[in-house]
């Protein structure tokens, strides 16, 4: 792994553990489940990495424990060189507003009873003048290739491809640095996904974002990314550049992912 | 919603009774306290439907005022519950820790109380009142939706949507408040609805026992009891207060299970 000393790293992720405690009926002994186990990498800014793995392999764990939502046992994530775990309410607050997730379910990641329009001016810088506001969300919604109409809609009412798009606007309308896109576009169709992916990397090069693009779908991946990580059973078991991985994997379970995926 | 049969009889039954409750002591020509001792006990006739009582007061007008007061207490004690079990409720979800367990425990201490000989202490140590009940009613009224909203706040705020709000760098009265207060309120109302006719058949029993609202005050406990004196004789004074009680509580009823249909069928989260 060599660390290419012309581009700064934007996030660090250092020997993190992540254990998920279970309890049997009564309550009395523990087990313990290692959902992530001593994984370690670094994304670059302006960079893509991918980390793919089958279901259950920990790579949502991943995610959730850069977004602070699932606390690691021990290790270290680092955003810009500074600990994310250590950060107060307000720095994390910040933080979290350059760091934003988009998940596989959309369905999921709308507030029900919030209008889309409503659902971006959360996510706007609360100072904004109202003008201001209506401008930025115009060209938020026009960057994801949405129309005006939306605004004024409930989840509900929007196709499952609005609805990604609108979780996608929303994660660019807080002025983000970087997208953690969770399976993003794996439950959308196939000319869907790959007008989305299209979409994801003009967005990338417009507002120079950073993605960590987590997926089950090497496909996808070999569109997108620039590095590829492999995640099996909560271990990172090879990490490298996107060519290398595809052509020539060391690990033998890398190659069985890559023999499935021609089918 | 309105094709919802069960909310749609409900909804029918509380706005005839309410209308009849709030409109008709205006235009009622007899005065519910004025005593006439030429027509007591008199059976339902034309000009007494429901009849009069042992001092020769219009039965009819009595019940309607009767019911101004019983569904007063029903829907302000019912208020207060729900706002106070609501904020303790979603306190205690959403920040679980020790705030959550010192309120459950607390929760759990006040359900250990029977409500009714709470009530009933407290009353028979001071002058019953009209405020006094509202106030008892309404402090041990809470716990069961403090309950619900808790259960309601763990499971909503695991969902997406507010882990995504909370990434917006939200702060967290926003997030309680506009993500998930309005995803928990279908349960809050459905308890209300429900809420509201228990508590109006608790007010009834305090004061069919002489605790709660005390004459000439109507309420349709003590119309109640005061039919109770002479069950055989003046059988229309129970018959008539007793049924406004039953009929408000099934419509309240009613209400509450229709809505609770609705809800669930459209949010799609519990199953129907």
């Amino acid at each position: 792994m060599v660390i290419n000393p012309g581009r700064q790293i934007l996030l660090e992720v250092k020997n993190l553990t992540v254990r998920y405690r279970q309890r049997n009926g009564f309550g009395w002994r523990e087990k313990t489940v290692d959902a992530l186990n001593d994984v370690s990498f670094f994304i670059h800014r302006g960079e893509t990495l991918a980390l793919v793995g089958e279901t259950g392999s920990g790579k949502s764990t991943i995610a959730m424990s850069i977004l602070h939502f699932v606390s690691p046992d021990s290790g270290e994530i680092l955003y810009s060189g500074e600990d994310v775990w250590k950060f107060k309410r307000a720095e994390l607050r910040a933080y979290h507003r350059k760091i934003q997730p988009v998940f596989q379910n959309a369905d999921e990641s709308l507030n029900p009873r919030l209008k889309v329009r409503s659902m971006l001016v959360d996510a706007l810088v609360p100072a904004l003048s109202t003008e201001e506001k209506n401008r930025r969300i115009r060209e938020y919604l026009s960057a994801v290739q949405l129309d005006e109409d939306v605004l004024d809609c409930f989840p509900h009412q929007l196709s499952g491809g609005q609805k990604q798009r609108v979780c996608i606007a929303r994660a660019l309308a807080t002025e983000s640095e970087m997208l953690i896109l969770d399976e993003a576009i794996s439950s959308q169709d196939l000319s869907l996904q790959a007008h989305l992916l299209k979409l994801l990397s003009e967005l990338k090069k417009k507002f120079s974002l950073t993605y960590l693009y987590i997926s089950h779908d090497l496909e996808t991946v070999r569109v997108i990314a620039d590095r590829v990580g492999i995640i099996k059973d909560g271990r990172l078991i090879e990490i490298g550049e996107k060519d290398e991985i595809f052509n020539s994997p060391e690990e033998p379970y890398t190659q069985l992912l890559l023999e499935r995926s021609r089918f | 919603m309105w094709g919802e049969k069960t909310f749609r009889c409900g909804t029918v039954l509380i706005l005839t009774i309410l209308l009849l409750c709030v409109c008709l002591p205006w235009v009622m020509p007899q005065d519910p306290y004025a005593q006439n001792l030429e027509e007591i006990s008199q059976p339902p006739s034309l000009a007494h439907p429901f009849g009069t009582d042992f001092f020769g007061r219009d039965l009819f007008s009595r019940i309607l005022y009767g019911g101004r007061l019983s569904l007063t207490i029903g829907i302000v004690v019912t208020f207060f519950a729900v706002v106070i079990g609501t904020i303790i409720g979603m306190v205690s979800g959403y920040f679980g820790g020790w705030p959550d367990a010192a309120l459950m425990r607390f929760v759990d201490v006040m359900l250990g109380f029977p409500r009714l000989f709470i009530l009933l202490t407290v009353i028979g140590f001071t002058r019953p009142s009209f405020g006094l009940m509202l106030a008892v009613l309404s402090l041990f009224s809470w716990m069961e939706v403090a309950r619900i909203v808790r259960a309601e706040v763990l499971t909503v705020r695991e969902r997406l949507y507010v882990k995504s709000a909370v990434a917006l760098g939200l702060s967290r009265r926003r997030v309680l408040f506009r993500y998930i207060f309005p995803n928990i309120l279908s349960p809050i109302i459905v308890s209300a609805t429900l809420m509201v006719g228990s508590v109006i058949v608790i007010e009834s029993g305090l004061s069919f026992i002489g605790m709660g609202v005390q004459p000439p005050d109507a309420s349709w406990g003590t119309i109640l009891n005061q039919g109770f004196q002479d069950l055989a004789g003046a059988w229309w004074i129970t018959l008539f207060s007793g049924l406004a009680i039953v009929v408000t509580v099934i419509g309240f009823n009613l209400v509450g299970d229709g809505l609770r249909n609705i809800l669930d069928s459209k949010t799609g989260v519990r199953e129907s």
